[in-house]
């Protein structure tokens, strides 16, 4: 792992938002890396920071929103110093990303094939002709039973899993090294998801992309992905290959979290989260944010800084307790 | 099998909507009728009336001045002698003209100056919304009368009067719309494919932000054209003795107290019918799209 080298490369990030008057640190020192080709699962509540991470990648952070610190590695290149411009080219050619609400994420007065052709236009100059047949091409690729009358369809004429799909045509026409995928399956059934994400894994593969998957599902990222990056409020709690961390959890966090999934064969016990708590005071915290919460919650744990101690090769914990 | 029938189905239920959802609006919404019916009237006087009447718009003829309507001159005459219908059927091509022309400025300057308000926000926003408040302040029939008075009162500079004061209200609407279509994650792909900025707001956001806009349009046309013979009214636009609604209006009035109101009643009731067309066509669009949108 530490051998091959990192395709993007996120050190010590982090971004406020601003509320009322004072800006709460909304991404606080997040580091972790992608390698080539490597599948990244990146999981966490609601409002860990998942989205905000995978935003501040894009560059498509709101204008209120501030990168107080660190860098975005991709290719050699610090994105965070890119101007529009540049980063305009690397977006869709070298970076691009999978949308959570699909619906929206179509523009609904054009059609889904002028849509995709367009990014074929735009990346690869390609006349509007030789676009539209490259779009129709690849969205039968993306598994569009009769391709060419669907690419006719306006978006409220397809089912959502076939708009997603769309949207995964696009977002692949061509081919980006790194894809983000931020939680693709929402709102669909359980059958169209896993094809989705089968769908996702198989362009993943054709293309020899990275995928950094943003998700809730633990089930989805123990089957598809390399390695594990937990965040909380946040801050990256534990980083891991896929097996390490569902056989030995290191960080109270994710030991927590494994515990809290749900299982039909037996009775579950739901480590529980104290209501008491704001988001205010957790987010305040200057030190590990998790400590309130924390079972095992030591002393230094208040302090600045959090450790990043490597439990297994390639299996790191950024705990004071874990050390 | 199933995959055939799931792949014919979008189509289907697309062609054999349009026209059918036609009818059942047209059907739910009887005033979008009447004012479509009043509108291909007026359409039909603007279009072939000139062909149809046998006199000309500006030719006098002393001996039958101020004459009551009768067969030759269902109007009746003005106090020059002229045709009155002659005069408001070649009117209605100019007023028709100016309130096309001051709608597509409108709608168009609008348009473009509220999606930039919207996408950019911060000082581009302030900056704009501020210089709408000002205008807003005048009630904008007001607005078009002291910009006439200014720039002169020509057919032109009537227009741009008019156009002026209505820009406004179309960078609000297109503002407000842009502002929650910015949210929408198509945008967001749109970008993230590598679509420079003026693409995204004006290919991807502005088209889906059009239609309260085209329904104030609609509305507009018939505030303008009452605008328009407004300002005639008042000796400020179009002056005499070119055929214009508002200037057949005016030229009328004097007649009414000695008796002769067919010179002012028929051409004032040609602008209050067009103007009803208009408004209860845009009336019903702002009904079936807000019902629609949902």
């Amino acid at each position: 792992m530490a051998q091959r080298e990192a395709l993007l490369r996120i050190e010590d990030l982090s971004v406020t938002f601003p509320n009322r008057d004072e800006r709460v640190t909304i991404i606080d020192r997040v580091s972790f890396e992608l390698g080539e080709k490597e599948i990244v699962g990146l999981v966490g509540e609601s409002g860990s920071g998942k989205t905000v991470t995978s935003l501040t990648v894009m560059g498509f952070l709101p204008p209120s929103a501030r990168v107080e610190g660190g860098q975005i590695w991709f290719k050699g290149r610090d994105l965070l110093r890119l101007r529009e411009e540049e980063m305009r080219r690397v977006r869709g050619r070298e970076i691009a990303m999978i949308f959570q609400s699909i619906r929206s994420a179509l523009n609904p007065l054009m059609r889904v094939g002028d849509q995709v052709a367009r990014v074929y236009q735009l990346q690869r100059g390609l006349s509007r002709r030789e676009a539209y047949q490259e779009a129709v091409r690849i969205l039968n690729r993306m598994g569009i039973p009769d391709a060419e009358r669907r690419a006719r369809a306006y978006p409220h004429q397809l089912s959502r899993g076939m708009c997603q799909r769309v949207l995964v045509a696009m977002m692949v026409a061509c081919r980006p090294a790194l894809l983000i995928a931020d939680e693709p399956t929402t709102g669909l059934d359980v059958t169209i998801q896993a094809q989705i994400f089968e769908l996702i894994k198989d362009v993943q593969q054709a293309t020899g992309a990275s995928l950094l998957l943003i998700t809730h599902d633990l089930g989805v990222v123990a089957e598809t992905c390399q390695r594990v990056v937990v965040m909380y409020a946040g801050q990256v709690m534990e980083s891991a290959p896929v097996e390490s961390l569902f056989a030995r959890p290191s960080h109270p966090y994710t030991q927590n979290l494994l515990r809290s999934i749900l299982r039909v064969d037996k009775v579950v016990e739901i480590p529980e989260a104290d209501a008491s708590l704001s988001e205010g005071v957790t987010y305040g915290l200057r030190g590990c944010r998790f400590a309130l919460r924390c079972p095992g919650v030591l002393p230094p744990c208040w302090e600045e800084g959090l450790p990043k101690e490597e439990v297994e090769p390639g299996h790191w914990a950024f705990c004071h307790s874990c050390g | 099998m199933s995959v055939e029938v799931a792949a014919v189905r979008p189509r289907a239920a697309a062609e054999e909507g349009y026209l059918r959802r036609l009818w059942r609006v047209v059907g739910e919404h009887r005033m979008l009728l009447v004012g479509l019916l009043i509108l291909a009237i007026v359409l039909f006087m603007t279009v072939m009336g000139p062909l149809l009447v046998s006199h000309g718009p500006l030719e006098t003829n002393p001996e039958l001045k101020l004459q009551p309507p009768s067969a030759d001159h269902p109007m009746g005459t003005d106090n020059f002698g002229r045709d009155i219908v002659s005069r408001v059927v070649h009117g209605a091509r100019l007023d028709l003209l100016i309130a096309l022309s001051v709608v597509l400025i409108a709608l168009g300057v609008g348009s473009l100056v509220g999606t930039l308000s919207g996408y950019y926000g911060g000082v581009v926003d302030d900056v704009v919304m501020r210089i709408t408040d000002v205008l807003f302040a005048f009630p904008s029939f007001i607005l078009a009368m002291a910009i006439t008075a200014m720039l002169g009162n020509t057919v032109p500079n009537v227009i741009i009067a008019i156009a002026i004061a209505y820009i406004p209200y179309f960078i609000r609407l297109t503002r407000g719309e842009i502002l929650s279509a910015r949210e929408m994650q198509y945008a967001e792909a749109a970008r993230c494919v590598g679509n420079p900025e003026w693409r995204i707001m004006y290919v991807h956001l502005l088209p889906n932000c059009l239609t309260p806009s085209l329904v104030q349009a609609t509305l507009c046309l018939g505030w303008a054209i009452l605008d328009a013979s407004g300002l005639a009214f008042l000796g400020l636009g179009i002056r005499p003795p070119t055929p214009e609604w508002g200037v057949l209006v005016s030229e009328g009035a004097q007649n009414i107290i000695s008796g002769q109101w067919w010179t002012s009643v028929f051409p004032g009731a040609v602008i209050v019918f067009t103007a009803l067309g208009f408004n209860l066509v845009g009336d019903s669009l702002r009904d079936i799209t807000a019902r629609e949108e949902r």
